[in-house]
């Protein structure tokens, strides 16, 4: 399709691997996570089930491929800044040489976040052995990995073992990986969590783990960030919402709080969270800048391909203006696999989970394909879009397929493979009522650090 | 005898056209698009002759004929491409986008008439469609075509698109 070969390639190797960014069709730095950022900045909009109230947005350079924010602006003077001598490496686990435990950069809202830096890999592919303190208050963390090397690369954790030598991830096959821990185009997120599943693994103490480069080059640097999250109070958490509008289907930051189909779906939505212990905030709205409506490719860097149109990419970069919160962008065309027919996919993740602590990066939220401002129903066809909405969100937050086609299943042991139940999950691959969310499901959507007490 | 005759051999290519279970259900993947595979062990051997039926069928949910004219871009065939060119011609523009959209994505079809002729659609979503299904070709014809729309084009967004494809 026009790919450069060693993208093409790559892209395919992508796929072979990187499943949930492809099938789930399942890839910044302005990062804003600073105490206090978490507020939103339409104060009024902040209840939950509250009216959409629009946003101001800063205008940002639609000129540029892409969008404007330009990777290769990282400060390469931070690499191994603020590292701290936590004393020898575990040999029994890898001969890393060092351990960097990072540093604590900053607490909001009760989330940690422990910096690494920007993390070289050696010509293995590997970083130093990365180590992070977790307490007996807390209830997961989220390992954030991304891209600030000029080149296309797989990324992953691996060696990911817990305080007690238990591995939770290793290796390329995602099979085998107990957490929520997949490779993913330029940069991944793995979420570990407490949980009362059997596979799960939590103990407080000292977590290591190494982030690997699938082709390493002398350039290869990682950004890697921490978000470890303590144990709320019982009860609801809330979870922000940023909305992005290219204009498809007339939807716009003016138009979105009467539009019916959006506020039907929303409905919908609203209710499989709340079923799940999330209330959605109101959603905060976004005009994108002109551009935005047809999205024809993965990443930024497809110089072969001859169509017109904008990466998906780019496309969950526009997020950079937002505050902090689970980003969603409304397009018309969302054919951003070149080997796929058009119009074959409803919605997209940008990772499972994504990275839904830093806004301003290619995998900083969902898009969902939004072509008309009406549907109407025939024939028995519901509209599908409030469940995509709830399915991409579930993905981003760490959720996989209940099932696949080819057989594969999650990694939850109270989810069903097949039957009624299993096609009316949540996380079913179809649009078809798709309302049941299993107690680990919730568990796992409740863990992520964006969603708050 | 002889209406009986005829509800047969009416209703003989009907079963043959109708789309199975499985495959109605594969037409509503959410974000895990069905291989060619996928669909042909669904819908068997006449899986094409099922999905150009839905496709054209006005009777049928337009969520379902939307994934089906996505699904025939598994299909290159002569009657395939007929199907979608006729569904250029459908009075929802949602559906005419989309079979605007998988004729641009079968082998050599970017500078197709229907193509073409959907570069001047009323609605802009289906022209944007074919800017991008029409810039699948480098040839001549396509950009000639590109050209004479940048000359008229008003819509905005389409422009911008248009001036893309263009390398203005």
């Amino acid at each position: 399709m026009g790919l450069p070969l060693a993208i093409a390639l790559k892209t395919r190797e992508a796929v072979r691997v990187s499943r949930h960014w492809w099938r789930v069709r399942r890839s910044l730095l302005f990062f804003v996570l600073a105490a206090g950022c978490f507020e939103p900045p339409c104060e009024s909009a902040a209840e939950p089930g509250g009216p959409f109230v629009p946003c101001a947005v800063p205008s940002l350079d639609a000129g540029r491929r892409d969008g404007g924010v330009d990777a290769g602006v990282i400060d390469a003077g931070r690499v191994d800044a603020g590292r701290l001598d936590a004393g020898r490496a575990d040999a029994g686990v890898v001969d890393a040489g060092r351990v960097d435990a990072g540093f604590l950069t900053t607490s909001d809202a009760g989330v940690r976040v422990v910096d690494f830096g920007v993390v070289l890999l050696g010509d293995a592919g590997l970083s130093p052995l990365l180590e992070l303190p977790v307490e007996l208050t807390d209830e997961g963390f989220q390992l954030q990995l991304r891209n600030v090397g000029p080149d296309l690369d797989v990324f992953q954790v691996t060696r990911l073992v817990s305080p007690r030598g238990v591995v939770l991830a290793s290796g390329r096959e995602a099979s085998l990986h107990r957490s929520r821990s997949f490779p993913g185009v330029n940069g991944t997120n793995v979420l570990v969590l407490e949980s009362d599943d059997v596979r799960a693994e939590w103990v407080p103490g000292r977590w290591r783990f190494l982030v690997e480069s699938w082709e390493p080059k002398p350039t290869t640097a990682v950004e890697v960030k921490a978000f470890i999250k303590p144990r709320p109070p019982p009860g609801v958490q809330r979870l922000a919402l940023n909305f992005f509008f290219s204009s498809s289907g007339g939807l716009t930051a003016a138009t979105a709080p009467t539009a019916p189909r959006l506020t039907e779906a929303m409905t919908g939505f609203r209710a499989l969270f709340l079923d799940a212990g999330i209330a959605l905030e109101t959603p905060r709205l976004f005009d994108l800048p002109p551009g935005f409506t047809t999205i024809t490719s993965p990443w930024d860097d497809d110089a072969g391909t001859p169509m017109p149109g904008r990466s998906l990419q780019a496309l969950l970069r526009q997020s950079v203006v937002a505050p902090p919160g689970l980003n969603l962008f409304f397009v018309e065309t969302l054919d951003y696999d070149p080997r796929v027919p058009p119009g074959a996919v409803l919605g997209v993740s940008s990772g499972v989970p994504g990275t839904t602590m830093t806004n301003g990066t290619g995998l900083s939220g969902v898009a969902i394909l939004y072509d008309s401002a009406t549907f109407t129903p025939r024939m028995g066809e519901a509209d599908p879009l409030g469940f995509v909405l709830a399915h991409e969100v579930g993905h981003q937050l760490g959720l996989s397929h209940v099932f696949e086609f080819d057989g594969d299943v999650d990694n939850l042991s109270d989810t069903p493979r097949s039957g009624p139940l299993a096609n009316e999950n949540l996380m079913a691959p179809f649009a078809q009522d798709n309302r049941l969310v299993t107690p680990l499901q919730g568990v796992t959507l409740r863990r992520n650090p964006v969603v708050r007490p | 005898m002889r209406s009986a005759l005829l509800v047969l051999v009416l209703s003989v290519p009907a079963l043959a056209q109708d789309a199975s279970p499985a495959l109605r259900r594969l037409l509503t993947a959410i974000d895990a698009p069905p291989t060619r595979a996928m669909l042909v062990e669904a819908g068997g051997r006449d899986t094409a002759m099922a999905l150009r039926a839905l496709a054209s069928n006005g009777q049928q949910p337009p969520g379902l004929r939307r994934a089906a004219l996505s699904a025939l871009g598994h299909f290159d065939e002569a009657a395939t491409r007929g199907t979608l060119a006729q569904v250029t011609r459908d009075t929802n523009p949602v559906l005419r986008k989309a079979a605007v959209a998988t004729l641009g994505f079968l082998t050599g079809a970017a500078t197709d008439t229907a193509l073409l002729q959907a570069l001047a659609d009323e609605a802009p979503l289906v022209r944007r469609a074919a800017i991008v299904a029409v810039s699948r070709s480098a040839e001549r014809p396509a950009r000639d075509a590109l050209e004479r729309r940048w000359a008229v084009e008003p819509d905005a967004e389409t422009r911008a698109l248009l001036a893309q494809a263009l390398g203005r």
